[in-house]
């Protein structure tokens, strides 16, 4: 749990400093899209942190395109 | 903003730097075994004609990228749904070339390290370039070519004493299907890569011919690539090569002339890490780009932080280890790259001439 706090804490920092320019010019749709990216790439870093499995893109790729194709 | 500008001899180093990136550690083409040379001499013949392509496309619509002209060629909404598909394919790119570097550096260097530190500090330099544009980008890789040029006639000099040439014969030995399935991969990975520079090319100087500054980018550097995959079979042979995670790294290692000089695989290493920079830089760029495109906005550095560290993340979930690093550009990246790379820029080409056509019909 400290690990995600940290990384949330780390997210929130660049997050605030980098968005200061769209705050003050209230440019509401770049700071929506900002915050949405951002939501995401921290989950990605949750889900890592709390070191769930998930089967990686190459395995999934190697396993569709084995079946679509039929190859060796 | 003011619209940022290259030159045409930046657009072609960056092509060149571009293509080699991670082909410089991960070779490519090897299922034509020890004709891999002949294979990626081949697959640059098909890269050619597709960069003839892709600067046709440059050539009609200059000064805008392929997010603009998908629009065109497919309306609004289709267009849009070319941008995500390219951002997709951008991101992923920028993660499997960001997690080839993570994992060299935790094989071959820093093995205790977590894998995190290095792509993070990796990224953070690649988020700094594209934040201060691709014109930076252009001129830093004007300087760093210098290195590019210098290293290649160094080691072309310094480990002809332990070329044997003899490991490369007999050639055609398994006949031509291994060469074409080589071809075939080593098209898709590096040459077909190169469509990450329609996303970025609309920065390249209206004066400049796309077509001329991509033709000489990946010609260099596909003949950059043949010498390469001929040097590694000639000096480890073609079992050592195939079994090693970074052939390249390996090969510059076994030169040592007079015990004086030694351990040269350092600067090759340097090599390394200035093409993966680059290509890592231009995947965050055409990414970011794109998202500016799908929302209609101005500017794209406002998302190239948050891009970065989507990328940088995505990294972790690419591969699950370094065999299936090795195994996936062959096995199956070929195949999933191909409609990103020739599919999709054919049917937007295709159907902006049917389109043309209508209009002037029309009139």
């Amino acid at each position: 749990m400290k690990e995600i706090a940290a990384i949330a804490g780390i997210y929130l920092v660049i997050g605030y400093f980098e968005t200061i320019p769209f705050r003050r010019e209230k440019r509401k749709k770049e700071l929506w899209i900002y915050i949405v990216v951002m939501v995401v790439a921290l989950a990605m870093n949750v889900f890592l942190s709390l070191n769930i499995k998930f089967e990686s893109i190459a395995s999934i790729l190697t396993r569709f395109f084995k079946a679509f194709l039929n190859l060796e | 903003m003011s619209k940022e500008i290259i030159s045409s001899k930046q657009g072609a180093v960056l092509v060149f730097l571009y293509t080699l990136g991670d082909t410089l550690l991960v070779l490519t083409g090897f299922e034509a075994k020890k004709d891999v040379w002949i294979a990626v001499l081949l697959a640059l013949v098909l890269g050619i004609i597709l960069m003839w392509f892709y600067g046709g496309i440059l050539e009609k619509f200059p000064g805008m990228d392929i997010y603009e002209i998908s629009e065109r060629a497919f309306g609004r909404l289709g267009g849009k749904v070319i941008c995500i598909i390219y951002i997709w394919f951008s991101l992923h790119l920028g993660a499997l070339v960001l997690r080839t570097l993570v994992e060299f550096i935790n094989t071959l260097g820093l093995e205790s390290t977590p894998a995190l530190i290095p792509g993070a500090v990796f990224i953070i330099l690649c988020a700094w370039a594209i934040k201060e544009g691709i014109e930076v980008l252009g001129r830093w890789s004007e300087i760093f070519l210098i290195w590019f040029v210098f290293t290649f006639i160094f080691l072309l000099i310094l480990s002809v004493t332990i070329f044997d040439i003899t490991k490369l014969q007999p050639i055609f030995y398994g006949g031509i299907k291994p060469i074409l399935r080589g071809a075939f991969s080593a098209f898709a990975f590096p040459f077909g890569e190169v469509v990450i520079f329609l996303m970025v090319f609309d920065s390249l100087d209206k004066k400049a011919s796309p077509k001329k500054v991509l033709i000489t980018g990946i010609t260099l550097a596909g003949l950059y690539i043949a010498y390469l995959s001929a040097r590694n079979v000639s000096i480890l042979g073609i079992n050592m090569v195939l079994n090693d995670y970074f052939p390249t790294y390996t090969a510059i290692s076994r030169i040592n002339i007079g015990n004086f000089f030694q351990r040269l695989e350092i600067a090759v290493s340097l090599v390394f890490l200035i093409g993966i920079f680059i290509k890592v830089s231009l995947c965050i760029l055409a990414a970011s780009k794109g998202f500016s495109r799908l929302f209609n906005l101005r500017d794209y550095r406002f998302i190239v932080v948050p891009v970065s560290l989507l990328v940088f993340n995505l990294s972790s979930f690419v591969y699950e280890n370094i065999i299936e690093m090795t195994k996936a550009p062959s096995k199956i990246w070929p195949y999933y790259s191909f409609p990103f790379e020739v599919v999709i820029p054919i049917l937007i080409l295709a159907l902006l001439k049917i389109r043309n056509k209508s209009d002037n019909t029309q009139k």
